[in-house]
């Protein structure tokens, strides 16, 4: 068990280094024009430094003057101890703004999760259990409702609903900008969570559908395997076999997948905090990604990267470790 | 062993000969039919199976009848429609616009003449000693020069006419004390009694007089300086009459008003340009006859009255000013705020603001049609260009569907290659091409996409190339997951025995990869397409919405919500952004469930 996690660690880390350099790549060719007239704007904004000295920067952090492969581990180095240089849209160094954002991202997502885990699992496992009736093809139509809705559409049709016509919830932002409250009261956390009322349901309405499919295929997979068949010529009673026997079973690959979906707690939702405004990652990324600050973004790249590994290395893990099965190998 | 042994002769023997034994004659088979007839059994090619299946699934089949439907309104339906994509609309609008300004005239109007110099102090003082003079009565008044140059005096000409006449200081000599020396500016007074007086001016003295001619003196730093006062001439005239030409294509010199204002009150009668004009009172107002041809005809009407357009010229004609004039009054009299008229066969509204009268009038504008609510002609309204809605989204949704297409194609292309070839030689190849798959996997899609639109956004890429640069990046995102998938199932495939016979048979690999092996991915992958269709509409659809997809000119239907996404467009243009929102919901809706579909359809060990 050891030896498969360290293999796979390894593994990731390797791919992580090959990722990094892929970014690099994007980043090293990036059309120089490009570069050239983001830091021209840049330089036209009062205060700013002038044009070359922006230029120069982009070298230093990035090593642009040296060839591709020292570039990328002069980079590399500088990353690995969390430098990523100055942002250039909210001049301040890149670990400062994510470190002040980051915290508004997770706890939208984690809310998020937690709803998605209490509704799309025990909807999931009633729909298997009920194959083809009116309750499992509705759970199945409004899954796939959900999956197919886009998430700009469901933030503009919760906020026409909610914010516009009923005027019920905020439109955007994250706090009332006429509040008086402290940053750190108990009032002020109560308008925090008022204004995450929308991004929050917004979420919940496309993820739910993707998980609520996942738990229904692998509960049907259970329900039609040897030993619930078993179970129930065993005279197990309907409650027990659901609970007991197929439930546990069924747990194996959702845990798998929740695991993997942890580090992306961390990820942010781009759109829907664009739209609602909300400073989380996602927001902040969008605003550098469209901006042309290109620390921020090699940052943010290097960032869900690292993510995306962490999620696929968690889930390999976690398979292996609640099921017995896969240890074998 | 002997349980298993299976008698192919046997087997071979009955199949023969059951063609014979069956009965042939149709309209038999209700009596004589057997229970192990193979007749009985009706025998479906696989892929009539597969759409028996599909069809009873009654999501596929709504799945299907929402995309044929939504194929033909986009394709067919922009046949019907009167409009093409880009036909922009315009309206005719009636607009209250301001048309005029009429007011009685409070302040004057004041002319230079040509070549005097006037202090500006002395200039702005004019209006208010104007106005002192007509409260206390007196007929002239004198303003003070703060620089001493000159003196001034204002006087009433008569009515509403004002003369500033100047008289200017003229320096005779200066006398050095110290020397006994002069020096004159002004010869003429170079006389042995001038100077006689100046030696003997004391040096507190500001004036003396000699000959009846009064100097001014000012003495500083041993030094005399003598002035003498010019007569009065005058330099401005100012006044509230307000110039009315009978011919609004004249126009008026300030040399020719300057003779009118001096005119008016003195003989009546005048030449300029070589033309006679005489000066009528009639009213409160005069009118200025020029002389053509030995006969008086009308020219200019001076009142202390002024009305213009609102665009600042002078272009109403004479009897719309007085007919004004007129309506004002009445106005006035009856303490009315608002009133409305016509003149010519146009209507006019007349209404106070502050001291002034402002006149709008309904007029005609030819506007772009932009954001009009539905309508006959435009079913869904039209949009912030003036494009009929309708006609955009099924432009748009050509586009959107074709896109989806499009990547998918590419997706498919790239990943049943790579997949193929994985899968088929295993190993080394394997290895690498699943670690490429890994990287793309991690790779974060949707942020490189938007990146991707902020640089195209900056170096102002034509809208057709950055859809096609867009589809070819997401094809290459998308083809990982085809890759994937291909190679699992070619791994297992290429363990049967048909394989084994296409190796017997000493096919070539790429034969065996593509005529044997990728054939029976197919089921997997039209699924996976499917699915990916609804994926890549819905991708193409956020990154417009968020600006950095297809841009105007291109409609996609992403692109059209993106023109109303503010709070006020939100509420206020449902009519657009509604429609749109949920046609690209129903395609990714439809192509998930024809995808369902399709997989139930495909692989019926799933529907246990």
């Amino acid at each position: 068990m050891t030896k498969f996690i360290i293999k796979r660690v390894l593994i990731s880390a390797v791919l992580l280094f090959v990722i990094m350099f892929c970014i690099y790549l994007i980043m090293r060719f990036m059309p120089n024009s490009y570069i050239e007239t983001v830091a021209r704007q840049l330089s036209q904004k009062p205060g700013s430094r002038p044009y070359t000295e922006w230029l120069a920067l982009l070298n230093v952090q990035y090593g642009m003057d040296k060839d591709v492969f020292s570039g990328f581990i002069f980079w590399f180095k500088d990353a690995m101890t969390g430098n990523f240089g100055d942002s250039w849209y909210f001049t301040v160094p890149v670990i400062d703004k994510f470190k002040e954002v980051i915290w508004n991202s997770f706890f939208l997502s984690a809310i998020t999760m937690i709803l998605e885990l209490v509704i799309a699992i025990p909807l999931g496992v009633l729909a298997a259990r009920k194959q083809y009736s009116v309750t499992d093809y509705t759970i199945t139509v409004v899954a796939l409702i959900g999956i197919s809705l886009p998430s700009f559409f469901t933030a503009s049709l919760l906020q026409y609903a909610f914010a516009l016509k009923l005027d019920w919830l905020p439109l955007s932002g994250m706090v009332d900008p006429r509040t008086t409250a402290a940053p750190d009261s108990f009032a002020y956390l109560l308008d925090v969570g008022y204004h995450y009322i929308l991004p929050i349901l917004t979420l919940v309405i496309i993820s739910i559908g993707g998980l609520m499919r996942y738990t229904r295929t692998n509960m049907l997979e259970v329900l039609n395997s040897d030993y619930i068949r078993t179970a129930r010529a065993k005279g197990l009673s309907e409650k027990r076999v659901i609970n007991y026997h197929a439930f546990r079973n069924t747990l194996i690959p959702i845990v798998t997948i929740v695991g993997g979906m942890l580090p992306g707690l961390f990820g942010g939702a781009m759109i829907t905090e664009t739209i609602f405004e909300l400073k989380g990652i996602g927001y902040t990324s969008f605003l550098a990604l469209i901006n042309g600050d290109i620390p921020f973004t090699m940052f943010y790249l290097t960032f869900m990267a690292i993510l995306t590994l962490l999620g696929t290395l968690i889930a390999d893990i976690l398979y292996a470790v609640v099921d017995p099965r896969v240890r074998v190998n | 062993m002997s349980k298993n042994t299976f008698d192919w002769r046997k087997a071979v023997e009955e199949e023969i000969n059951k063609p014979s034994e069956a009965p042939a004659p149709e309209q038999e088979t209700s009596e004589q039919i057997a229970l192990d007839d193979t007749q009985r059994i009706k025998v479906l090619s696989p892929g009539r199976l597969v759409f028996k299946r599909f069809i009873r699934s009654k999501l596929a089949i709504t799945g299907s009848i929402i995309l044929i439907l939504m194929f033909v309104f986009c394709f067919l339906g922009a046949a019907f429609t009167p409009y093409k994509e880009s036909d922009v609309f315009h309206v005719y609008k009636y607009q209250n616009a301001d048309y005029g300004v009429a007011q009685e005239k409070i302040d004057y109007d004041k002319y230079t003449i040509e070549g005097a110099v006037i202090n500006d102090t002395v200039n702005a003082y004019v209006t208010s000693k104007a106005n002192e003079m007509i409260a206390s009565g007196l007929t002239s008044i004198e303003i003070a020069d703060p620089s001493g140059e000159g003196l001034y005096v204002l006087c009433e000409l008569g009515e509403n006419v004002f003369e500033l006449r100047k008289s200017d200081k003229n320096q005779i000599v200066i006398y050095n004390t110290s020397g006994g020396t002069f020096t004159f500016s002004l010869s003429e007074f170079d006389t042995p009694e001038f100077r006689n007086a100046v030696e003997n001016l004391a040096s507190t003295t500001k004036s003396f007089t000699l000959g009846g001619q009064t100097f001014l003196v000012n003495y500083a730093s041993k030094q005399f300086t003598i002035y003498i006062m010019s007569e009065y001439q005058p330099v401005m005239l100012a006044t509230k009459y307000v110039f009315h030409n009978y011919d609004t294509a004249n126009v008026l010199t300030d040399d020719y008003k300057i003779q009118v204002l001096s005119a008016i009150y003195d003989t009546g009668v005048f030449t300029y340009g070589g033309k006679n004009y005489i000066v009528t009172p009639d009213d409160e107002a005069f009118i200025i006859k020029q002389q053509i041809d030995g006969e008086y005809q009308d020219y200019v009407m001076l009142m202390t009255f002024s009305a213009q357009r609102s665009t600042g010229e002078d272009s109403l004609s004479i009897d719309y000013k007085l007919n004004l004039l007129d309506l004002i009054e009445t106005m006035e009299s009856q303490h009315l705020t608002n009133l409305e008229f016509t003149f010519g066969d146009e209507t006019f509204n007349l209404y106070r603001a502050d001291l002034s009268f402002r006149i709008q009038q309904v007029q005609e504008l030819y506007l772009i049609d932009i954001f009009n609510a539905p309508s006959g002609e435009h079913p869904l309204g039209t949009d912030s260009n003036g494009m009929d809605v309708l006609t955009r989204i099924m432009y748009g949704g050509r586009i959107s569907l074709m896109i989806g297409f499009v990547v998918v194609f590419f997706e498919v292309f790239i990943g049943v290659i790579l997949g193929g070839i994985a899968g088929y030689f295993g190993g080394w190849i394997d290895n690498l091409l699943m670690r490429l798959v890994d990287l793309f996997n991690c790779l974060p899609f949707f942020p490189i996409l938007i990146m991707l639109g902020a640089v195209f956004d900056k170096l102002n890429v034509d809208s057709y190339m950055r859809l096609l640069y867009l589809m070819i990046a997401m094809g290459i995102m998308g083809w990982p997951g085809v890759a994937r998938l291909v190679r699992g199932q070619i791994l297992s495939l290429r363990e049967q025995e048909f394989m084994l016979a296409a190796e017997a048979s000493g096919l070539s690999t790429r034969r065996k990869i593509f005529k044997h092996l990728v054939p029976n991915v197919m089921p997997q992958l039209i699924v996976n397409a499917t699915m990916s269709l609804g994926y890549v509409i819905l991708t193409e659809s956020t990154l417009s919405f968020l600006g950095l997809g297809a841009k105007y000119p291109i409609a996609t239907w992403g692109q059209i919500i993106n023109g109303v996404k503010d709070s006020y467009s939100l509420l206020h243009y449902t009519y657009i952004w509604i429609p749109v929102g949920l046609l690209i919901c129903l395609a990714v809706i439809a192509f998930n469930f024809v995808g369902d579909g399709l997989r139930d359809a495909f692989d019926p060990k799933m529907k246990r």
